[in-house]
C-alpha cells in the first residue's frame, strides 16, 4: 500500500480543492485526486475549440465566499474576479430592460415598463439585502441539526431565534414567506411588470425541478443580494482565463499550502471494513490509505458507487436514494466570429458586459417547465448567456468571442429515458439557437463552433448525477440540516472516517466553497 | 328604520356563522345573524337543481373536530357523523401513511383546535409552548421519523408517494385528495402537506353531508335563541366614530355593539369598508391573499340507480391530474378534466326521487374566466366531463335527466366569493394558521373596533367546519 495521508480527497472540483487548502494550510498531509485530466470538476475552463476557452459548466462565479478569497490568498494565486456589470433582458416585442449596478439608471430603465416598479425596486433590494443578513451565518457553517442539536446546537438554534427576533416583524414576515411562496407570488407582492419579474423570478428556479410558480421557490431570491451585503458585487463575476481559474487558483493556494493534487487518477471504490473507510482504491488497482477519506463527489456516488450499500445502515441508504437529483438543464458553449447584436440593443454596448436573460414573460416560463415535466425540453427554454469575452479578452482571439448559455428546461428524464440524451443532443442546441435568434438574428451565421452539453453529458463527463448542477436539487426539503440527509448534514457520514465536502451537503451548490471550508474547518476541530 | 342594538350581529349564514352565533347567544348574549341566500349554509345548502332532484352542498365536507361537535352540542339536533368512504383500492396505502404520519396530523389538529398562535412576533411563554409541542411530537414518533415529517411538509404530494409506491394509479388515487383546497398540481411543492392537513380534518363527514350539518347547526342556534333572518342583503357596514356599529341592508339598518362576519375576508374588511378605515399595510396584505379558485362543482340528475364506490377519483395517474392543473393556470380548459365523484344519494336518498340517483362531481381544474368566455367554457366543461363519466359508466350519459354547473367564475358571482375559491382563499403553507388570511388579523379581530372575521378565510380553514366560529366566539366572549 502505498504512502498514507492524514486526508485524501476524491475530487479536485473547487469544493475538494479548498478543503484540501484549508487541511493543508493546519499542516495536513494532504492528496486530492481528480478523475479528470483537468481540476475544477464542473468549475473548469476548457480550450474545447481551439483558441477559445469555455467556461465549460458553471459560467459565473456566484457567490464564491469573500472569507476564502482572503484567508487562501486566492488573489495572489493568480484568481481575478471580473464583476458582472449589469443584467440585460432583450424581449419579443423588441423592448429590453437593463438593470445596472448604478440606481438611478436602472430606475429609468424599468420606468419605461412601470413607474410604480422603478420605485420599488430599490426598496425590494434593500429588504434583500436586510433578510440576506440574517440568512448569511448560516452559510459559514454546519447548520445547527433541528432534530437533536445537542448543547452547542441548542445555542446555534438560540443565536439564529434572536437574530429571527431583531428583524423587524415585516421582514420576520417575509422571510417565513420566503421559505414557502413561490418567486412569482413573493415577487407578484412588489412588482407589476412582467418584463421585470420574469428575469428575476428566474432565479428562485436554477438548479431545481420547479417552476417561478412552485411553492418554496421563492428563498433562493435571496441569493442573489447575499453577494451585496459587502457592498461589492465581487460575488457575481467571472474569473479572468474563465471558471476554471477559480479552481487553479485554489488548487495553487493548496499546493503551496503541501497538497498533493494529482489528475486522471479516478478512485474505483472506498475501501470500508468493520464500518470503517481506510483507504481508497483507484481503477489502476493501487490503494492508498489515509486517517480520513473526504467525499467531493455528490452523495448517490460516495455511497453507492464508491462505500456500497452493503456497508450502509438500511435506512440511511433509503434517505440516501431519496435524495433528488433531477437535473433540469443543460448548457449550450458558443465559439462566435463577431459579437452577437440584438434586436432591441443593436451593436455593440455595455448591456453585453453582463449576464442576458431570455425570460420573455412568467407565463412563458411556466409553459417551459410544463413541458419538462412531461419529459420534453422546453421548446422555448429559459437561457441565461454570458460573453465573458467582451470583458476577459485572453480566452478568445482577438475580435472572436465565447458566449456562454445555461439552458433550462432540459429533464434528465426524456421520454425515451436518459440515455436517449445524445440522440437528441444537435435538436437541443438547435432549439437554443432558434430561440436564441428569435432576439438575435443572424447569430447563426456567427457561430464557429458550438458544444452542447445535456444532462446526460453533465453526468457521464462530470460525474453530476443526473446532470443535476448542485449534486442534489436545492429544494426546501434538501437544504440546511435535511442536506443530504438529517443527522448528517454535518459533513460526516455514518461511515467512520467518511466525511463529505462538496455541494451534496450545507449550503449547496454554486461556486461557493462554503461546503469545502466548512468540512475542513468541522473536521479540524472535530480533532480525530 | 332602526333596528332595536343587539349584541352581536353576525353577518353569513355559513357554517362558522352559525357556529359563532350559537356560542355567543348562549353566553347570555343577543345575537342576530343575517344571510343574503333564502335559507342558510350557503355554499354548503341543499337546493332543487331540477325538479324532484336536490344537491347535497358543493364542498366535501370533513366532520367538525370532536371539540366543536361537543361545544355546540351538535349530536342533540340530529347531527351524526360517518366514515367518509374511501377508496378501497388505495385504502391500505393511505391507512399505512396515516398510521405513520399519526404524531404529525395530531400536531396539525392540536394548532387546529387552539387559538392561532403568535407566530411572527411571539413571546417567550409562547415560544416555550411551541417547542414543547414540537418536542413532544418527536418524543412521540422519534428522532428519525420526525426529521423525515419534516422533510415530507415542503415536498409534492407526487414526490412523497413515488418513494413508496410505484403505481401510477394508486399515486393518482392517494394525491387527489390534496388538491382541492389549495392552487397547486401533485407535482407542486408543498402539496404534501396539504395532504396530511386534509387528512388532519379526520376520516370522518357529516351524516347527510353539508346540509345535514347546516341543519343541525340551526337547531343549536335557535335553541340558543339567536334570531335568524335570511334573504337580507348586506350594503355594507356602519362606522361611527372609526367603530363598526352595524350593517345597512336592504331591510334598513342594523345596529350591534359587535359585528362578525364570516364571508370571504375581502369582502368583510375590503369591499364592505371604506378603504380609507383600513390600514395600508393590510389593504395591500389582502390584495395578495390569493384565492384563485380551481375547483368546479357539477350535479347531476340520473334516472337510474348507481351502484359501485360512493366515492371515485377519475384521473388515472398523477400527471392526468397535473395536466388538468396546467390547463386551468393558463386559463385554459382541461382536455380531460379530473373528477371527484360522489354518489349524494347515497348518503341521503331523499334528494333524488325512487330508483334515481345524484351525483357530485368536483371537477378539477378550472379556472376563472371573463365574461365572454364563460359560455364557451361552461359549453365545452360540460361535454368534457361528460366523456370522462362515459369512462366510468357508459349508460350515464344517457341517463342523465338534468345537470347543473358551478365554476369558479359562477362562485365569484353569484357566491360572494372573489376569486372563486371554495375555501375562500388558497390552502398554502404561508396562508394557514395565524397567517389566514394575512398577519394582522389571524385573530379573528380586525384593526376597525367592532368588526370581527371568522370563516373559511380564517384560522383554521375550511379542513376543519366550524372550529373558526367557535374560536371566534371564544374571542368575542372574552374581549367582553
Amino acid at each position: 500500500m502505498a504512502v498514507s495521508y492524514d486526508q485524501v480527497i476524491i475530487g479536485g472540483g473547487h469544493n475538494g480543492l479548498t478543503c484540501a487548502a484549508y487541511l493543508a494550510r493546519a499542516g495536513r498531509k494532504v492528496l486530492v485526486l481528480e478523475a479528470r485530466h483537468v481540476l475544477g470538476g464542473a468549475a473548469v475552463t476548457e480550450e474545447v475549440f481551439p483558441g477559445f476557452k469555455y467556461s465549460v459548466c458553471s459560467y459565473v462565479v456566484s457567490l464564491l465566499r469573500p472569507e476564502i478569497i482572503r484567508e487562501l490568498e486566492l488573489t495572489r494565486h493568480g484568481l481575478e474576479l471580473i464583476p458582472l456589470e449589469c443584467s440585460f433582458s432583450p424581449y419579443p416585442d423588441g423592448s429590453s430592460l437593463v438593470r445596472w449596478p448604478d440606481r438611478e439608471q436602472t430606475r429609468r430603465e424599468i420606468a419605461h415598463f412601470s413607474p410604480r416598479d422603478a420605485e420599488a425596486y430599490p426598496l425590494f433590494g434593500d429588504a434583500m439585502i436586510r433578510l440576506a443578513r440574517f440568512v448569511r451565518p448560516i452559510l459559514d457553517k454546519p447548520p445547527p441539526d433541528a432534530i437533536d442539536p445537542g448543547l452547542g446546537g441548542l445555542l446555534d438554534l438560540l443565536k439564529l431565534g434572536r437574530s429571527f427576533r431583531r428583524l423587524d416583524p415585516v421582514d420576520r414576515l417575509r422571510k417565513i414567506q420566503m421559505f414557502t411562496m413561490s418567486a412569482v407570488d413573493f415577487l407578484d407582492r412588489w412588482f407589476e411588470s412582467d418584463a421585470l419579474k420574469a428575469p428575476m423570478a428566474v432565479s428562485g428556479i436554477i438548479g431545481t425541478f420547479l417552476g417561478v410558480r412552485s411553492p418554496g421557490t421563492a428563498y433562493v431570491l435571496l441569493h442573489h443580494y447575499m453577494g451585496e451585503i459587502d457592498g461589492a458585487s465581487r460575488s457575481w463575476g467571472f474569473a479572468r482565463g474563465g471558471t476554471g481559474a477559480v479552481s487553479c487558483a485554489i488548487a495553487d493556494a493548496a499546493r503551496s499550502f503541501g497538497a498533493e493534487i494529482r489528475t486522471e487518477a479516478p478512485v474505483a471504490r472506498i475501501d470500508v471494513r468493520n464500518g470503517e473507510a481506510r483507504s481508497v482504491v483507484l481503477e489502476d488497482g493501487s490503494e492508498i490509505s489515509a486517517r480520513q477519506i473526504i467525499s467531493a463527489v455528490d452523495p448517490r456516488r460516495t455511497f453507492f458507487g464508491l462505500v456500497g450499500r452493503e456497508h450502509l445502515d438500511p435506512d440511511f441508504a433509503t434517505s440516501i436514494e431519496r435524495f433528488k437529483y433531477r437535473g433540469s438543464s443543460g448548457k449550450v458553449n458558443l465559439a462566435l466570429d463577431r459579437l452577437p447584436s440584438f434586436t432591441s440593443r443593436p451593436g455593440d454596448g455595455p448591456h453585453l458586459r453582463g449576464d442576458i436573460a431570455i425570460a420573455p414573460s412568467i407565463d412563458a416560463l411556466e409553459l417551459a417547465y410544463d413541458e419538462a415535466k412531461y419529459g420534453r425540453w422546453s421548446s422555448r427554454p429559459y437561457l441565461n448567456i454570458v460573453i465573458p469575452s467582451v470583458v476577459d479578452p485572453t480566452i478568445a482571439p482577438p475580435g472572436k468571442h465565447v458566449m456562454s448559455i445555461f439552458v433550462q428546461y432540459a429533464p434528465y428524464q426524456l421520454e425515451g429515458g436518459p440515455e436517449s440524451w445524445p440522440q437528441h443532443r444537435e435538436a437541443f442546441g438547435d432549439t437554443v439557437i432558434e430561440t436564441l435568434e428569435e432576439y438575435c438574428p443572424g447569430l447563426s451565421d456567427s457561430i464557429l463552433h458550438r458544444q452542447v452539453l445535456t444532462p446526460w453529458d453533465l453526468e457521464q463527463e462530470f460525474g453530476l448525477t443526473e446532470g443535476n448542477i448542485f449534486h442534489g436539487e436545492l429544494s426546501l426539503e434538501q437544504l440546511f440540516f435535511l442536506r443530504p440527509t438529517a443527522g448528517w448534514a454535518n459533513y460526516r457520514t455514518p461511515v467512520k472516517n467518511l466525511w463529505m465536502c462538496a455541494s451534496g451537503t450545507h449550503p449547496g451548490g454554486g461556486v461557493m466553497g462554503s461546503p469545502g471550508r466548512n468540512a475542513a474547518r468541522a473536521l479540524l476541530k472535530a480533532r480525530v | 328604520m332602526t333596528q332595536e342594538r343587539t349584541d352581536l350581529l353576525v353577518v353569513g349564514g355559513g357554517i362558522d356563522a352559525l357556529a359563532a352565533a350559537t356560542i355567543v347567544a348562549r353566553a347570555g348574549r343577543s345575537v342576530r345573524l343575517i344571510c343574503s341566500e333564502a335559507s342558510l349554509g350557503e355554499i354548503d345548502a341543499s337546493w332543487e337543481f331540477h325538479p324532484g332532484y336536490r344537491s347535497a352542498g358543493l364542498r366535501c365536507l370533513s366532520a367538525p373536530r370532536p371539540a366543536v361537535v361537543a361545544k355546540l352540542r351538535l349530536e342533540d339536533f340530529g347531527y351524526r357523523s360517518r366514515i367518509a368512504p374511501t377508496t378501497e383500492e388505495s385504502r391500505p396505502m393511505s391507512d399505512a401513511l396515516l398510521d405513520e404520519m399519526a404524531p404529525i396530523i395530531a400536531t396539525i389538529q392540536e394548532f387546529a383546535d387552539g387559538a392561532p398562535r403568535e407566530l411572527i412576533d411571539p413571546s417567550f411563554l409562547e415560544l416555550l409552548r411551541l417547542g414543547g409541542m414540537l418536542h413532544r411530537t418527536r418524543r412521540a414518533i422519534g428522532k428519525t421519523a420526525f426529521a423525515d415529517a419534516l422533510r415530507v411538509l415542503p415536498m409534492s404530494i407526487e414526490d412523497w408517494l413515488s418513494e413508496r409506491f410505484d403505481e401510477p394509479r394508486q399515486r393518482a388515487q392517494l394525491a387527489a385528495l390534496s388538491l382541492f383546497g389549495g392552487w397547486v398540481g401533485p407535482l407542486s411543492p408543498s402539496t404534501a402537506f396539504l395532504w396530511l392537513l386534509a387528512h388532519a380534518g379526520g376520516t370522518e363527514e357529516p351524516a347527510g353531508g353539508g346540509p345535514a350539518l347546516v341543519s343541525a347547526l340551526e337547531g343549536a342556534a335557535r335553541e340558543a335563541g339567536v334570531t335568524i333572518e335570511t334573504s337580507t342583503t348586506v350594503d355594507g357596514w356602519i362606522l361611527e366614530q372609526g367603530r363598526v356599529v352595524g350593517a345597512s341592508t336592504d331591510g334598513g339598518e342594523l345596529r350591534a355593539k359587535q359585528l362578525l362576519s364570516t364571508a370571504h375576508p375581502s369582502i368583510t374588511l375590503l369591499e364592505r369598508l371604506g378603504a380609507q378605515e383600513v390600514p395600508a399595510a393590510l389593504r395591500e396584505d389582502l390584495g395578495a391573499y390569493r384565492s384563485r379558485g380551481i375547483v368546479a362543482v357539477m350535479h347531476i340528475a340520473l334516472d337510474c340507480p348507481v351502484e359501485g364506490p360512493e366515492q371515485r377519483w377519475i384521473g388515472d395517474s398523477p400527471l392526468d391530474w397535473e395536466r388538468a392543473f396546467d390547463a386551468a393556470k393558463h386559463g385554459t380548459i382541461p382536455e380531460r378534466p379530473c373528477l371527484r365523484l360522489r354518489v349524494a344519494s347515497a348518503d341521503d336518498p331523499s334528494i333524488a326521487p325512487e330508483g334515481c340517483s345524484v351525483l357530485k362531481l368536483q371537477v378539477f381544474a378550472v379556472s376563472v374566466v371573463g365574461p365572454d368566455e364563460a359560455d364557451r367554457q361552461r359549453e365545452t366543461l360540460e361535454a368534457r366531463v361528460l366523456e370522462q363519466l362515459a369512462k366510468v359508466d357508459e349508460n350515464w350519459p344517457g341517463a342523465v335527466v338534468a345537470s347543473e354547473l358551478i365554476t369558479p367564475t359562477d362562485l365569484e358571482h353569484h357566491h360572494h366569493l372573489p376569486g372563486g375559491h371554495l375555501e375562500h382563499g388558497e390552502l398554502a403553507l404561508d396562508q394557514i394558521f395565524s397567517l389566514r388570511p394575512c398577519v394582522g388579523i389571524g385573530n379573528y379581530r380586525t384593526p376597525v373596533p367592532g368588526l370581527w372575521i371568522a370563516g373559511a378565510g380564517t384560522h383554521p380553514g375550511g379542513p376543519f367546519p366550524g372550529s373558526s366560529g367557535v374560536l371566534a366566539a371564544d374571542q368575542i366572549l372574552a374581549d367582553g
